[in-house]
């Protein structure tokens, strides 16, 4: 299956990167010989094969659902690139 | 005195008085001042904080209420792995000024054991990488010839040891990450089993592979650092409840059942590297190991399963720079931003690098509507059936022997513009991380250019201490752990 430059522009703006023309060439022949070469899980017969997602086979942890203040708000915050009155802020959303 | 100590080396020295915890961390703190330029192991050094700890540390021994073997040992930190109130960066320009608000549980255990950190490590970019070339911010030179790379992720984190500027090191290890610098670099690295250690305050790359494991000069003192590393957390879902006893001969070599992945010795393995684990599978015959080949069918299959797994999931996972919570943003800039898709995107394309945004796209391509089913649903299947082969095999045998890399340490730029090439080294490593199974890797050699080659040794999950066992014996037969890089 071909990687194509429509490909390519579908992720980019699904991943919120935009290419520069020269950045979509580049990438554009890297990743479709890695694709190619990852054609070969094609050959796997997989039927019957369940999926792992994780291999702890562990499931449901839980733990009480109680607040914590382990990490402090100002720490937090003095890493937040611009903010109004204790607020993040941001540009219009629309 | 102070040479390339190993953790029981430094703490002995500690306890009979005669030295103290500044004086290792100055030695440290010198060391580094004077030959990372060349090498360029540390992103950052924390010299005030480490003199600090080091003087608490040593009042501590002097009233003596000392916490044990770790106190007052220097150690460095890899720079995916978050230390409150360090710059904490992933090597990558979008985490640049980031101050880390908490430090994570590995970190915090070897603190309360009262080691002393000495600064961050440099690594490939949010990990991802084979070379340390993708850091954003600093080449890392193998101190066993300047002029090659010290392998990667953590690259940083190995060779830090190799030139002697740490007494231990951490890394993370999501597809080899660990053992290949240790390989590198002669040094010792452990990729424990998934679920061993608590990911948490580790900045995530594929969060159903990732490990952070210890980095030492032999052995022993990986079996130090996990005893004390290990265990959950309450912080990390994936972490479980597993005892780990430090007793050291737990897999006596008399009757033990050593695996060679037939494999792994195939095409594409260089003869020195073939020659090196050849010579170390003999060396178990000699103390006494029965030693047989095995078959793990679907080795062919684990890059392409490895990197549409991990791909995935990076994307996912570093979704979360946005330019808006933390972190480096186009918002920091003063330039014209007109709406928030625009702090997104220009965030995004400016601050991540090269290597990042090729996994980011190829990630958000496979998980996308209409190859989702293609690609990563397949990718989790073939992963059962790798699974299944290490499954199968630890029925046969306590361990097994592999090579670590297809060939030894490679030259800067030699592979940096073929990402695939780079991908395909990682033969031997990635099938550990995607059965979950432990893994490590020691020093076995040398090429004839005096280039490291190390050992890996794979173990069932939660048979760490079988694979430390093995390879405490291989050390004690052998002296290649105890040859040092010449600065």
């Amino acid at each position: 299956m071909a990687f194509t430059q429509k490909d390519i522009e579908y992720a980019a703006q699904l991943s919120r990167i935009t290419l520069t023309d020269e950045e979509k060439s580049e990438y554009l022949s890297q990743l479709s010989s890695m694709l190619g070469y990852f054609e070969s899980l094609s050959e796997l017969d997989l039927t019957n094969v369940e999926p792992t997602q994780q291999v702890t086979g562990s499931t449901n942890v839980w733990r009480e659902d109680v607040a914590d203040a382990t990490v402090a708000r100002d720490d937090l915050m003095a890493n937040v690139p611009v903010t109004e009155n204790g607020s993040i802020k941001v540009p219009n959303v629309l | 005195m102070f040479e390339n100590l190993t953790i029981k080396q430094a703490a002995q020295l500690l306890s009979e008085g005669k030295t103290t915890s500044q004086a290792l961390t100055r030695y440290y703190l010198d060391r580094i001042a004077k030959y990372d330029g060349e090498i360029g192991a540390y992103l950052r050094t924390a010299s005030e904080y480490a003199l600090q700890r080091a003087k608490e540390s040593d009042e501590r021994r002097a009233k003596g209420t000392s916490l044990g073997l770790l106190d007052g040992i220097p150690f460095g930190v890899k720079d995916v792995i978050l230390t409150k109130g360090i710059e904490t960066t992933a090597a990558s320009k979008i985490l640049e000024g980031f101050i880390a608000p908490y430090t994570a549980t590995a970190v915090e255990r070897l603190e309360a054991a009262g080691a002393v950190m000495l600064g961050k490590l440099n690594c490939d970019e949010f990990a991802m990488g084979s070379s340390t070339e993708n850091s954003a911010y600093q080449l890392t030179r193998n101190p066993w010839d300047t002029t090659k790379v010290p392998g990667g992720s953590s690259g940083g984190s190995a060779a830090a040891l190799a030139a002697d500027l740490a007494v231990f090191t951490l890394g993370t290890d999501t597809g080899g990450s660990i053992r290949q610098p240790a390989s590198f670099c002669s040094v010792t690295g452990i990729k424990p089993t998934y679920g061993r250690v608590s990911r948490h305050g580790a900045i995530p790359y594929g969060s159903s592979l990732d490990q952070i494991g210890p980095m030492a000069k032999n052995s022993e003192d990986l079996t130090i650092l996990l005893e004390v590393m290990s265990g959950p957390d309450g912080k990390d879902a994936t972490a479980v409840d597993q005892e780990f006893s430090t007793f050291n001969t737990q897999l006596p070599m008399k009757g033990a059942k050593i695996g060679i992945p037939k494999e792994y010795f195939g095409k594409g393995l260089d003869p020195e590297v073939d020659a090196a684990i050849k010579a170390a599978i003999e060396k178990y015959r000699e103390l006494g190991a029965e030693v047989v080949e095995v078959s793990l069918p679907h080795t062919a299959y684990a890059i392409p399963t490895y990197y549409l797994i991990v791909m995935a999931e990076m994307s996912s996972n570093l979704a979360r720079y946005d330019g808006i919570h933390y972190g480096n943003s186009i918002l920091r800039t003063g330039e014209q931003v007109d709406n928030l898709l625009e702090v997104y995107t220009r965030t995004r394309s400016q601050f991540f690098g090269p290597e990042a945004k090729r996994k980011i796209l190829l990630g958000t391509f496979e998980l996308s509507a209409g190859y989702y089913d293609a690609y990563y649903k397949r990718a989790m299947k073939a992963r059962t059936l790798i699974k299944r082969d290490f499954d199968a095999v630890f029925k046969q045998v306590d361990v097994l022997i592999a090579p670590v890399s297809p060939f030894p340490p490679f030259a800067i730029g030699e592979k940096k513009d073929d990402p695939l090439s780079m991908y395909l080294a990682d033969i031997y490593t990635v099938p550990a991380n995607l059965a979950g199974v432990c893994a490590l890797s020691t020093p076995a050699g040398f090429s004839s250019t005096n280039l490291p080659i190390g050992m890996q040794l794979i173990g069932p999950a939660w048979g760490e201490t079988k694979i430390l066992s093995a390879a405490q014996q291989f050390e004690r037969a052998t002296e290649y752990h105890k040859k040092f890089a010449q600065l």
